[in-house]
């Protein structure tokens, strides 16, 4: 009968099992012995490591709250949400953040009118249409298209796509700018149609095959079966998707900064140059303004509105997702 | 088949729709790809005429012919590697907790529901937080390190969930055989879980690294400089400037925390030769040397008057005041003086120490630096008529291959794994 | 169907006296209760391991028998929200396995498994298994050969498998993986061997080895199977514990549970009434 008296037995590393066997055993003891504390100290270390995503999102918030804090006791909230202009570096500086916030707003719809129509019929070509070997060679190249820089993307915005858009608009006799939002927003979109097509695709990919076939069953081309059966099935997903891009467009930062502007002006036509919140704070940060001053302190309670935005638009979209959840 | 005539219109009608979709769906997906190959076009149109060995191998100038990526280049790979070393232990390690060791309690839910939100953070954001937090509280400065690390933190959640995928591919059967064979969780993980999730987490990480080396914004929030013609100090490399504390000069508050690059020259170090003064402003340990030589006459014209106007033509006078109020600065000259805008003239009888040296082993963390994408955003901001359209597109053409070829490999990573392992 | 109670039939066999059939016993099963959440999976259970036989566990889907069996080395603990109550004995310590004070690691060490599927480690042949020397402290090459030649000898693999001992696991076939399995669990040297269903993913001869090798490695260590099997039961085991909906229906001596099963619902099950 083997036993476990093994000398091998007492070579265990850790104090925990083993131990001198006492009479009338069979083998090593089992009881508990001084508790692993080797593996408890890595477990912790680890626990640290996940942790620490809280920690930092603690800081992202504290740091917001806390400079724009500071920068409200020098300016007013009032001027904040509804003076005309914003011009933080002039004497004496204005700090109406609409017209950031419009130029936000105009060059994230352009992007949108863009990136959800063709991300969503991309993405329902990719799972209901495509061969297989068709879409093991498209989606890759989709991603690639979505991992080039964005400062790639705003050299392409500006020195391509708005000197084209001008030749165009100049043909029906409109002078386009050589920053103007609709470069930016157009291009920001395509870098956007990655995103939605990829995730969108997932979503529908992931409906069951036999809700797809109960309709074709009944005589359904694959163009009603997708719109009217996989599709509204995936919405939950799909919606997910264009929150995901929604935010994508709101934070970007580079192709505005480069293409559209660094004017800050109020208006809603996407032809115009204006500034976005992205861009304007890479510009102060970029520049001359003291830290301590309110001026450069303003970049703060930017990325706060922006944070506020993104963060409606999030909850909004998860409240959406709420309504159309499928189970199946 | 027995339709109607009405019938097999609408039928035929159907069928119309859906081969207009497919080929719709067909060219939207083409020309998304090739906008992908336009820009790509177009920066090889612009940037192949000064792309090269030489371009490579310069430092930025204000004469576009000869202004090069070296700087960039080298920051970009330092850069990288301390984003590496912030985002892959950090992300593999709650990766690892998440998956083996996590109960599923409230807790465990509030890490994932961040993780989640961190992903969808802005990266201005990120460069805020790190400007608030890095540069201001803890006061790491505009450097190497606090880049990694704000880069590091960006990607962290790719890390995580590519780690996450990674282990969740492991069978369970595998787990159980295992601990069957006695071994503690610690053990399961180490012998089995770590190993065999690494191809997966390999290809995260360059997933990761890829999208960091394209990150523009919250670099250009830390305050990342645009030019920058110099390199970071190598570990152990010699210090071939003195080191000199300058004691007693005041300066207000503001002078002390205005970015260097808008602080008006107030003084300068410089020396005189004959001919010329030269000045040397490199006022910051492995700051960039900005070294101007502005012409006198003779010694005879170091007025007041013309110093101040040398002074002035010196742009960009770096300070760094350490705890004690103290200026530093290094110099390559031997005999030099400071010379004060502020006063009437050469300022004398200050206190001043010399020191030497090596650097140590981690000052190139703590160094300024700049990183491809800021000198392309700085080249592309430029006005046309300055000429460094091409510059800026040789920029990208660097950029575009250095992430073009990691996530290609990691594609190619991905699709070995799938063939590797079959469970 | 009268299962009202864990019945245990007595004449040849006495759990609670410590002897069936007369000899030594190795485990002793009282009032064996467990939970999955508010689920209680087994139901009173009281039976006996009698040391150096094979100990059949059979019933139909669901009856709890695995359950029962991964009790015996805490397989449970792994899953969240799991509760034991009541006492497996191991015999001679007298230590309770499944008692708080007591290490699951080092439970594990004493009592291995092997799965239903085959389940090698990636590795190579020699590395699943010297996995559990390993664990034990031994690093020296030329102990764990040593080690690994043993177990492989004693699963009746190693001369199929001396010459390819760097080669993947995987590379074998489904019942040589088994026969892998078993020889990595006889690695840390077990006083017993816990089979879940070891051959229901193997073909008919890959079987029969499995089942040779059983009635080998009885005479060093005590077995407990589990098996959908019936005839497999019969062809190896020594005693057999009938299990229904949780509840031991009747344990005995496989002998008598086949040719005179002391209850109705037993012989219905044998006959394959249900099942």
């Amino acid at each position: 009968m083997p036993t476990g008296l093994d000398a091998n037995n007492s070579e265990r590393r850790d104090p925990g099992a083993g131990g001198p066997p006492s009479g009338g055993r069979g083998g090593p003891s089992l009881r508990r012995g001084t508790s692993r504390w080797g593996e408890r100290a890595i477990e912790f270390l680890l626990m640290l490591a996940a942790a620490s995503s809280v920690l930092i999102t603690i800081g992202i918030v504290a740091v917001l709250i806390k400079e724009s804090m500071a920068f409200f006791r020098e300016a007013s909230v009032r001027e904040f949400l509804t003076g005309p202009s914003w011009a933080p570096a002039f004497e004496p500086p204005a700090f109406g953040i609409r017209s950031l916030v419009s130029g936000t707003l105009v060059t994230t719809a352009v992007a949108l009118l863009v990136a959800i129509p063709v991300g969503t019929i991309v993405s329902v070509w990719l799972s209901e249409y495509a061969k297989p070997r068709v879409r093991e060679t498209v989606k890759p190249a989709l991603e690639l298209l979505s991992a080039i820089p964005t400062v790639v993307f705003g050299y392409f915005a500006l020195l391509f796509v708005t000197p084209a858009l001008q030749w165009l608009f100049a043909r029906v006799g409109i002078e386009l700018p050589g920053f103007n939002m609709l470069s930016a927003g157009l291009v920001m979109g395509v870098m956007i149609v990655p995103y939605i097509a990829s995730l969108s695709e997932d979503a529908m990919r992931s409906v069951p095959a036999a809700l797809r076939e109960g309709a074709l069953a009944m005589g359904a081309t694959k163009f009603q079966t997708a719109v009217k059966v996989v599709f509204p099935a995936a919405l939950s997903g799909i919606t997910a998707a264009y929150i995901l891009g929604i935010s994508r467009a709101l934070g970007e930062t580079m192709i505005v900064a480069i293409a559209a502007g660094q004017e800050a002006k109020f208006t809603f036509d996407p032809t115009e140059q204006a500034q976005t919140i992205t861009a304007f704070i890479v510009q102060i940060s970029g520049g001359d303004l003291p830290h301590e001053s309110t001026g450069y302190r303003s970049i703060f309670a930017a990325g706060l509105t922006l944070m506020l935005m993104t963060l409606a638009f999030n909850v909004g979209g998860f409240l959406l997702r709420r309504r159309y959840k499928e189970t199946y | 088949m027995g339709l109607t005539p009405i019938q097999h219109k609408l039928l035929l009608r159907r069928k119309i729709v859906d081969r207009l979709f497919v080929a719709l769906g067909a060219a939207l997906a083409v020309f998304c790809l090739s906008v992908l190959a336009m820009m790509i076009a177009a920066l090889i149109r612009d940037g192949s005429s000064r792309f090269g060995w030489s371009f490579l191998t310069q430092f930025p100038s204000s004469d576009p012919e000869i202004a090069g990526v070296r700087s960039a280049f080298v920051g970009t790979i330092l850069v990288m590697i301390v984003t590496a070393a912030t985002a892959i232990p950090l992300g593999v390690m709650a990766g690892i907790y998440l998956e083996e060791y996590a109960r599923k309690n409230w807790f465990t839910a509030v890490i994932e529901i961040n993780i989640a939100n961190l992903a969808g953070v802005p990266s201005i954001i990120w460069g805020l937080m790190a400007l608030g937090l890095l540069v201001q509280y803890l006061n790491t400065g505009r450097s190497v390190l606090t880049a990694g690390l704000t880069l590091g933190l960006l990607v962290l959640p790719i890390v995580i969930v590519a780690t996450r995928e990674a282990i969740r591919a492991i069978p369970q059967a595998i787990r159980e055989a295992s601990y069957a064979c006695g071994a503690t969780r610690l053990q399961t993980v180490r012998y089995h879980i770590v190993p065999y999730a690494m191809p997966g987490v390999l290809t995260g990480c360059i997933i990761a690294m890829s999208r960091a080396i394209g990150e523009t914004a919250p670099l250009v929030t830390i305050g990342a400089l645009t030019y920058v013609a110099y390199l970071p100090p190598p570990p152990l490399s010699e210090r071939p400037w003195l080191l000199g504390t300058v004691s007693g000069l005041t300066f207000s508050e503001e002078v002390r925390t205005t970015p260097f690059a808008a602080l008006p020259p107030a003084f300068a170090v410089g020396a005189t030769r004959a001919g010329e003064i030269e000045f040397d402003v490199r006022l910051e340990a492995a700051g960039p040397s900005q070294r101007t030589v502005v012409n006198v006459e003779d010694s005879a014209t170091l007025t007041p008057a013309g110093l101040a106007e040398a002074v002035d033509a010196v742009q960009g006078v770096l300070a760094r005041f350490d705890d004690d109020g103290h200026l530093r600065f290094e110099s390559e000259l031997d005999e030099w003086f400071l010379i004060s805008r502020d006063t009437t003239g050469i300022v004398e009888g200050l206190g001043m120490e010399r020191g030497g040296g090596r650097h140590g082993f981690l000052d190139w963390v703590n160094s300024g630096f700049t990183v491809v994408p800021i000198q392309m955003y700085d080249w592309v901001s430029r006005p046309e008529g300055q000429g460094f359209k091409a510059n800026a597109a040789a920029a990208g053409i660097l950029l575009v291959t250095m992430t073009l070829a990691m996530n290609a490999s990691a594609i190619y990573l991905r699709n070995r794994l799938r063939r590797s392992i079959r469970w | 169907m009268n299962v009202a109670t864990p019945a245990v039939d007595r004449p040849e066999s006495a759990p609670g006296s410590g002897s069936a059939g007369g000899g030594p016993l190795k485990a002793r099963v009282e009032s064996l209760n467990f939970f999955y959440g508010k689920f209680q999976a087994l139901k009173n259970v009281s039976m006996t391991i009698a040391e150096n036989k094979i100990t059949a566990l059979i019933g139909p889907s669901g009856c709890g028998k695995s359950t029962l069996l991964r009790c015996f080395n805490r397989m449970h603990d792994l899953v969240p929200d799991h509760k034991y109550e009541g006492r497996i004995t191991l015999l001679p310590d007298g230590d309770n396995l499944i008692g708080a004070d007591i290490d699951p690691i080092a439970v594990r060490m004493r009592i291995s498994m092997v799965f239903q599927k085959p389940n090698p480690f990636p590795k190579s042949i020699f590395e699943n298994v010297a996995f559990g020397p390993r664990l034990r402290g031994i690093t020296r090459k030329d102990e764990l050969m040593a080690e690994v030649e043993r177990c492989l000898r004693a699963a009746a693999l190693w001369d199929e498998c001396k010459d390819r001992l760097p080669k993947n696991a995987y590379n074998l076939s489904g019942g040589q993986q088994q026969r892998l399995c078993i020889a990595r669990s006889l690695a840390s040297r077990p006083e017993m061997i816990l089979f879940d269903e070891p051959t229901s993913a193997l073909d008919p001869i890959a079987t029969s080895r499995i089942e040779e090798l059983m009635l080998e490695l009885k005479s060093s260590v005590t077995i407990a199977v589990v098996t959908h099997n019936m005839q497999q039961a019969a062809r190896v085991s020594d005693f057999t514990a009938f299990m229904y909906l949780g509840e031991l229906a009747e344990f005995n001596s496989t002998n008598k549970i086949f040719m005179n099963p002391g209850k109705k619902l037993t012989a219905d099950y044998i006959s394959g009434r249900f099942g």
